[in-house]
C-alpha cells in the first residue's frame, strides 16, 4: 500500500510540475504577447482587448491558479485562431490522435513481440540475420520518411489505399480504419522494432535463468516453458519499454498527422504554433504531456500488479 | 580503431557518414547548379544527364539542393548535439558528483521535461521564440539536454564512491579536477554513443519541424521543407519526394547505427 | 541390475572443432532404494554428470557409453522420450534454491504442474496431493505456504518446496546437486535429514552430490570420488573415508578440519582444477597436483583396481602410496 501511495504522490508531483513548465515557458514570451499575436500594427484597443481576453492584465500567479481550475473544468480559454473554446478542439482532436495512436499501439504490440519471441527462440538459425537487418533498418528509419514511403509505394504506385485524409469511425468502421492504416504503420513499424528488440533481449536474458532448468527438469515440454514460465517473467521489463513507446508514439503522431492531413491533435498543434494561438498550444501541450505521465503512472501499476515482489519495496 | 570497424552497425553507419560528409565537403566549393536558380522552362524535370536527380517545382537542380540541405541538417545536428552535450554533462556531472538536495530537485526537473513527448518540447520552445535557424538549433538542443544529463549522472554517482576516486580524494585532488580529469574519462564512451544517437533524433526533428512549416523557412534548403514541398507533387514527380525522404533517412539510419554499434561495444544491448 | 548404470560414458562438447571431454569414461551404478554419494571439488564434472542424467546438458553436447536406467539406454533417448523421463522417474534438486523457482507464480501451481504435466488427474486432486506433500516435507501451515510466491519464502523453505516438487510423481531417482550449499549451517543437516528420510519412506533412490566429504559419512552407503570428468575413486563410504587409497581422496580428506588436526595448519590440495579447455586427454587427470606423481602418470590412464568393492585409479599400491606420501 505504501508502495502506491508513493507512487500517487510521485504522479501529483510531476502533474503539477509538467502544468508549471507548460505555463510559464508562454510567459518568457520576448516582448508583449498580444503584439506578437496581432502584428506590429495593431492599434492600442485591440491590444488592450486581446490582454483582457488572455487574462494577461492579471498577476502571474493568479493567471495560473485559474488555469488549473480552467482545466478541471474543462474550459482551458478560447482559441484564437478558431475562436472556440480550446477544450472542445482538443477533444475533437484527441478522437482522431487517440484512434491513431491506438492502432499504432494494437500494431506495434502485434508485430513487436511475436517477432521478438520468435527471434529469441531462433537466435542462433540464419534467417535471423534478414529479420534484424530489417529491423535495424525500420528502427531507424524516422516516421514521416516511412509515412512518405508507404504513401509512395500503396497509394501512389498500387494505389490500395487512400494516401491522406480521415474518414470519421461513424460512416464505416473499415473506411476509418483504412484511412488510418497507413499513419498507423508509419509509426507502428519504428517503435515495434524498438520493442522487438527488448523483448528478444529479455526472452534471452530469461532463458538461461535457473527457473528455466528447473522447469525443465520437470519435463516440460519447451512450448510450455516459453509460455507458462518464460514469457511473463520476459514480458515485464517490456511493459516499462511500452510507457516509453506511448511517449513516441504521440510524438510520432504529430508530423504523421500532418503528413497525411488528419485532423487530430497534431494538426492543431502545428496550426497553433504557426498561428500563434497561445491558449491553444498552452492546452495542447499540457493535455499530451499528461497523457504521457499517466500512461508512465498507469505502467507503473500494471509492473506491480504483474510482479508480487515489487509491492514489497 | 580496428575493434571499431568489426562491428558491423558501426562499419555500415560510418560508410554511409562518410558518403554524406563527402557531399557536404564537396558542397562548399562546388554544387552542379546554383540552389536557388530557377528554370521554369524545365520544372519537375526526372532525373536526366543535366539533372542528375531531377528538378523541382521551380526547376532547381535537386542535387544540387539536396547537397545543401544535408549541410543544413548536418550543421544543425552539430550545433544541437554539442551544445545539448556542454549542459547535460555539467548539470549532469555537478547533480551526479554532489548529489543530495540538488540532485534532487535537478532530476524532477530533467524528468519533467522528459515528459513531454519527443518533438513537443522543441515545439514549445518554437512556439515561444519563434522559428528560424538559431531558435531550432535552441529548441533541439534544449531537447537534447535531459538525456545527457541523465546518462553523466547515472556515471558519476556510479564512479564517485569508486575506489580510485578515493583515492585521488585522499591524494588531495579538488572535485573539479576529479570529476573532469578523472571521472569523465571513464563516461566519454557511453556519452558518444548518446551523442551519436542524439544527433539522429536532432537531424530527424530538425526534418520534421522544417516539415511542419516551424523549423527553418523556405527558401533555405532544408531537407524537411524539401519534403513537405514535394509532397505535393506526389503524383506528377514521384522521385522527387523520394529524395528527400531517403536522404534524411540514411542520415538518420547513419547514426543511429553509429550509436547502436557504440553502444554494443560499450557492452550494452547486443 | 541396477536402477541406473553409466557404462563408459563420456560426455564431450564440440568447442570450435575440439571436442572437449567434461566427463570421461566413467562407470557409475545406483541399487534400487540406495544412497550414492558423488564427491569432488567444483568444476571436476559432477554438475556435468548430473545434467546428462537428465538429458539436460547444453545443446552442443555428445554423449558415448551407456546410461542404463531401469532397463533403457538413455544416451540415446531424443527430447521426447527424455520428457517422459525428467520429473517422472528421475528428479533434481538444485544448488540454488533461491533462483531455481519460477518468481512470478505461486509455490503451490508450480508443484502441481509436475502433477498436471506428468499424470492424468484433474486440479482437485492435484492439489490435495501438494498439500500432503508439502506437508510431508516438513512444511506446517501447508495452505499459506501454498499460496507464497518463492521471494516469501526462506532459503531452507524453498529447498523443501524443491523436494517436495521433485519427489511429488514419485520418481525412482532423485540427483540432488549441492542440496544444502547455498543454505545455513543449521538448515543444512535439516535438509539432508528431509532426505535421507524421503529415501527411507519412499524408497527413491538418491544420488547426492557434494563437494563436502564429511557431509555424506554415515548417510551414504557408497560414494564415488570424481576428479577432473573421472573416477578415481569408489566404494563403500566409510571405508573411503577411514582408508582413502587415491592421493586425490587422501588430500580431501587430509583438508576436512576434525579433532586429530585440531591446531594444525589445514591441509590444501596445491593447484586448481584445470578447466575444461586445461585438460589434458591423456595420463591420470590429477598428476599435474599429485605429490606422488611419476613420469608414467603423465602419458596413460591408470587402470582401476579394486580391492574387495574399493575401487581406485593410481599406478600404484596402497601400500606405495602410503609410503611415498608419508616419506
Amino acid at each position: 500500500m505504501r508502495y502506491y501511495l508513493r507512487k500517487l504522490i510521485g504522479l501529483v508531483v510531476t502533474l503539477i510540475l509538467v502544468s508549471l513548465v507548460t505555463f510559464f515557458v508562454f510567459q518568457i514570451l520576448p516582448g508583449d504577447p498580444a503584439l506578437i499575436i496581432l502584428g506590429l500594427d495593431a492599434d492600442v484597443n485591440q491590444i488592450e482587448a486581446l490582454n483582457r481576453t488572455l487574462g494577461l492584465d492579471r498577476p502571474l500567479t493568479e493567471r495560473y491558479i485559474s488555469w488549473i481550475k480552467g482545466l478541471f473544468n474543462g474550459d482551458l480559454g478560447i482559441s484564437i485562431r478558431y475562436n472556440q473554446s480550446v477544450s472542445s478542439l482538443i477533444g475533437q482532436g484527441l478522437k482522431v490522435t487517440a484512434l491513431l495512436a491506438l492502432y499504432s499501439m494494437i500494431f506495434t504490440v502485434a508485430i513487436g513481440i511475436p517477432v521478438g519471441l520468435f527471434l529469441a527462440s531462433h537466435s542462433r538459425k540464419k534467417y535471423s540475420i534478414p529479420i534484424s537487418i530489417v529491423s535495424q533498418l525500420s528502427l531507424s528509419i524516422p516516421s514521416f520518411c516511412m509515412g512518405i514511403l508507404l504513401i509512395s509505394i500503396f497509394s501512389v504506385r498500387l494505389n490500395l489505399l487512400p494516401s491522406i485524409g480521415y474518414t470519421p469511425i461513424s460512416e464505416g468502421f473499415f473506411k476509418s480504419f483504412k484511412s488510418l492504416l497507413l499513419p498507423s504503420l508509419s509509426i507502428a513499424l519504428g517503435s515495434s522494432a524498438i520493442l522487438i528488440r527488448y523483448v528478444r533481449v529479455s526472452v534471452l536474458k530469461e532463458m538461461g535463468k535457473d527457473y528455466v532448468r528447473t522447469a525443465r527438469s520437470k519435463g516440460l515440454s519447451k512450448r510450455r516453458i516459453m509460455y507458462a514460465h518464460v514469457l511473463k517473467n520476459s514480458l515485464i521489463p517490456v511493459i516499462t519499454i511500452l510507457g516509453l513507446l506511448t511517449a513516441d508514439i504521440l510524438g510520432g503522431s504529430i508530423i504523421i498527422e500532418n503528413i497525411f492531413s488528419l485532423p487530430g491533435i497534431g494538426r492543431l498543434i502545428t496550426v497553433s504554433i504557426s498561428s500563434r494561438d497561445l491558449p491553444l498550444i498552452q492546452g495542447l501541450v499540457l493535455y499530451l504531456s499528461l497523457i504521457v505521465v499517466i500512461c508512465n503512472f498507469i505502467v507503473d501499476l500494471v509492473y506491480s500488479l504483474v510482479d508480487p515482489r515489487i509491492r514489497l519495496r | 580503431m580496428k575493434r571499431y570497424f568489426s562491428n558491423p552497425s558501426f562499419l555500415i553507419g560510418s560508410i554511409i557518414l562518410f558518403m554524406m560528409l563527402a557531399l557536404l565537403v564537396i558542397s562548399f566549393f562546388h554544387t552542379p547548379y546554383d540552389v536557388t536558380a530557377m528554370d521554369l522552362a524545365n520544372k519537375l524535370a526526372k532525373p536526366s544527364q543535366e539533372h542528375f536527380l531531377g528538378t523541382d517545382q521551380f526547376g532547381r537542380d535537386i542535387l544540387s539542393r539536396v547537397m545543401k540541405g544535408i549541410e543544413v541538417s548536418l550543421l544543425i545536428g552539430f550545433m544541437a548535439v554539442s551544445s545539448g552535450l556542454l549542459f547535460g554533462l555539467l548539470i549532469g556531472s555537478f547533480s551526479g558528483y554532489f548529489g543530495g538536495r540538488l540532485d534532487e530537485i535537478i532530476m524532477k526537473i530533467i524528468d519533467t521535461l522528459m515528459a513531454f513527448p519527443g518533438v513537443l518540447l522543441a515545439m514549445m520552445l518554437i512556439a515561444v521564440f519563434g522559428n528560424g535557424l538559431l531558435n531550432t538549433i535552441i529548441a533541439l538542443s534544449v531537447m537534447a539536454v535531459p538525456r545527457f544529463a541523465r546518462i553523466t549522472r547515472s556515471g558519476y554517482m556510479e564512479l564517485r564512491d569508486s575506489d580510485f576516486v578515493k583515492a585521488e580524494r585522499i591524494r588531495g585532488a579538488g572535485s573539479l579536477r576529479i570529476m573532469f580529469s578523472h571521472i569523465l574519462p571513464n563516461i566519454v564512451s557511453e556519452l558518444s554513443a548518446t551523442a551519436s544517437l542524439s544527433f539522429a533524433s536532432a537531424i530527424m526533428s530538425e526534418a520534421g519541424l522544417s516539415y511542419l512549416g516551424l523549423g527553418m523557412q523556405p527558401p533555405s534548403p532544408s531537407l524537411g521543407i524539401m519534403l513537405s514541398e514535394a509532397q505535393d507533387y506526389m503524383l506528377r514527380a514521384p522521385w522527387y519526394v523520394l529524395i528527400p525522404t531517403i536522404t534524411i533517412a540514411l542520415l538518420v539510419i547513419a547514426f543511429n547505427l553509429i550509436g547502436d554499434g557504440l553502444q554494443e561495444m560499450n557492452g550494452g544491448v547486443k | 541390475m541396477s536402477l541406473l548404470s553409466l557404462r563408459d560414458f563420456t560426455l564431450s562438447f564440440n568447442e570450435g572443432g575440439r571436442l572437449l571431454n567434461a566427463v570421461k569414461n566413467i562407470f557409475l551404478d545406483i541399487e534400487e532404494s540406495e544412497m550414492v554419494a558423488l564427491i569432488g571439488e567444483s568444476g571436476c564434472g559432477k554438475s556435468a554428470t548430473a545434467l546428462s542424467l537428465m538429458g539436460l546438458s547444453n545443446d552442443d553436447a555428445e554423449y558415448t557409453g551407456h546410461i542404463f536406467f531401469e532397463g533403457k539406454d538413455l544416451a540415446v533417448f531424443d527430447e521426447r522420450e527424455w520428457r517422459s523421463i525428467r520429473g517422472e522417474r528421475i528428479s533434481m534438486i538444485f544448488q540454488e534454491p533461491m533462483t531455481a523457482l519460477n518468481p512470478l507464480l505461486r509455490v503451490g501451481p508450480q508443484i502441481m504442474e509436475m502433477l498436471l504435466v506428468h499424470q492424468r488427474i484433474d486440479k482437485k486432486n492435484a492439489k490435495k496431493m501438494v498439500l500432503q506433500m508439502l506437508k510431508s516435507v516438513n512444511l506446517a501451515d501447508e495452505e499459506r505456504i501454498y499460496k507464497s510466491y518463492p521471494h516469501q519464502l526462506s532459503g531452507g523453505q524453498r529447498q523443501r518446496i524443491m523436494i517436495a516438487m521433485a519427489l511429488i510423481n514419485n520418481p525412482s531417482l532423485l540427483i540432488a546437486d549441492e542440496p544444502t550449499t547455498a543454505l545455513d549451517v543449521t538448515i543444512q543437516a535439516e535438509i539432508i535429514d528431509l532426505i535421507k528420510r524421503m529415501n527411507e519412506q519412499k524408497g527413491t533412490a538418491v544420488l547426492l552430490i557434494s563437494h563436502n566429504l564429511s557431509l555424506v559419512k554415515g548417510l551414504t552407503k557408497r560414494a564415488y570420488i570424481m576428479y577432473s570428468g573421472s573416477i578415481v575413486e569408489s566404494g563403500r563410504t566409510e571405508d573411503i573415508l577411514s582408508f582413502p587409497i587415491h592421493p586425490y581422496t587422501r588430500g580431501l580428506i587430509a583438508s576436512i578440519p576434525n579433532v586429530k588436526n585440531r591446531g594444525k595448519r589445514l591441509y590444501s590440495i596445491a593447484g586448481t582444477v584445470p578447466s575444461l579447455e586445461e585438460r589434458s586427454n591423456c595420463g591420470c587427470p590429477f598428476a599435474p597436483r599429485c605429490t606422488i606423481r611419476s613420469d608414467r602418470c603423465f602419458s596413460n590412464f591408470p587402470k582401476q583396481k579394486d580391492i574387495q568393492g574399493h575401487s581406485y585409479s593410481c599406478f600404484f599400491s596402497p601400500d606405495e602410496i602410503e609410503e611415498r606420501m608419508n616419506g
